[in-house]
């Protein structure tokens, strides 16, 4: 056991006073990494990522390997995961990855409530579970493997953004207007402003109802699990 | 100098050192045994103050005779609370009254940031770095790591030890 001691009462200074404290303490040396070019770097993770089994067709990619809670989509994710594929794709050449761009941006689509009649009519699903896990099930759901559940409305715009991104680009390199991306992103950043607090500010998040309330509504049944 | 705790009767048993010995000016070493019925073990505790450092070092190193699976190595930092502390640990605790975790996983140092309301001390106790900690070769299970403020910070050795 260790204790490593400061008497700075300033909050940022109190953690650098330890964090060096402990350096010392512990002869700590960042460990020397194998160092390759920037190119040779690219060219491996582009092998990987074109390669990798974590990639679902047609949906996205799996966010990460390991227990069931982990088999899911991060779909609040996957607008900047479609740009970024989009600018490879710029980069290489390769279809591939404006392949994977477009399929991206169309499930997520997927996932948005449609439903005008609904309070949260624009608002998009932030996860896709692979597997049969969690309250949600199989399919779109806000639960985000239980860490983060709720609507989320930080993530709405994030998406909208990059959606929106995306659609300029390809409509400004292409001339192709994808004008159901542009309307998928609209909706959900007005979802989300209409969220606002009577301060201006927005919350983070909003609560979802109880699984088994939201089971009866139409919004639910339109994200279908089997897909 | 530390205690061991049976996890199905909730007994504690607290061992006391029969020696002492200084290794330096810095460092003192203590040592000592505890039989009894069901538990045998034998112990050694360094506390080392580093010249220059603001730290202390308190290593452990006991062996028991026989595997216990039934307990607990618990090393107990600080139970009598003066002051009001809280505590920080990145992804599990803020700015926080207490933390339950076990194991620690998930952390780039296996320490907890902890300070006092008033910001008058922080200080940063746990694990250390280069011990295996997460060798579950060396241990049967897991370090587990607990605070709640006004009654207990405690690093424990979850379940069983083995000889």
């Amino acid at each position: 056991m260790q204790i490593v001691l400061t008497d700075n009462s300033d909050p940022d200074e109190m953690i650098i006073d330890l964090m060096k404290e402990w350096i010392i303490l512990n002869d700590y040396k960042v460990e020397p990494l194998e160092v390759r070019s920037n190119d040779s770097a690219l060219e491996k993770f582009l092998y990987g990522r074109s390669k990798t089994s974590m990639w679902y067709p047609g949906k996205g990619y799996r966010l990460e390997m390991g227990d069931p809670s982990s088999a899911f989509i991060y779909i609040g994710e996957q607008g900047v995961s479609s740009l970024f594929e989009y600018k490879i794709f710029e980069l290489t050449g390769d279809p591939l990855w404006r392949q994977r761009a477009f399929e991206q941006m169309d499930f997520i689509s997927k996932g948005q409530n449609l439903n005008s009649e609904d309070p949260n009519y624009g608002y998009i699903h932030t996860a896709y579970s692979l597997v049969d896990y969690g309250p949600a099930g199989k399919g779109f759901n806000s639960y985000d493997r239980g860490s983060n559940i709720g609507y989320k409305v930080d993530l709405n715009i994030y998406l909208g953004r990059y959606i929106l991104h995306l659609w300029e680009l390809v409509k400004s390199h292409e001339g192709i207007d994808r004008q159901d991306w542009y309307d998928m992103a609209i909706l959900a950043i007005d979802w989300a402003i209409r969220q606002q607090n009577s301060d201006g500010g927005l919350p983070q998040k909003l609560n979802m109802m109880p699984i088994e309330t939201q089971e009866g509504n139409e919004w639910m049944e339109q994200v279908s699990p089997n897909m | 100098m530390m205690r061991f705790k049976d996890i199905i009767t909730n007994k504690d048993i607290w061992l006391f050192a029969s020696e002492v010995e200084k290794v330096n000016n810095n460092k003192y070493r203590f040592a000592g045994n505890s039989v009894t019925d069901s538990l045998k073990v034998s112990f050694k505790v360094t506390i080392e103050v580093p010249t220059n450092i603001k730290a202390v070092k308190v290593t452990y190193d006991f062996s028991v005779a026989d595997d216990i699976d039934n307990y607990q190595a618990c090393l107990q930092f600080h139970s009598d609370f003066v002051n009001q502390w809280k505590c920080h640990m990145y992804p599990w605790a803020a700015d926080a009254k207490y933390i339950q975790r076990d194991p620690l996983n998930w952390m780039g140092i296996p320490s907890l940031f902890q300070y006092r309301e008033d910001m008058s001390l922080g200080m940063l106790w746990g694990i250390d770095p280069n011990s295996d900690y997460l060798n579950p070769t060396t241990w049967t299970k897991d370090f587990g790591l607990y605070f709640i403020d006004g009654q207990i910070s405690i690093l424990n050795i979850v379940l069983a030890v083995k000889h």
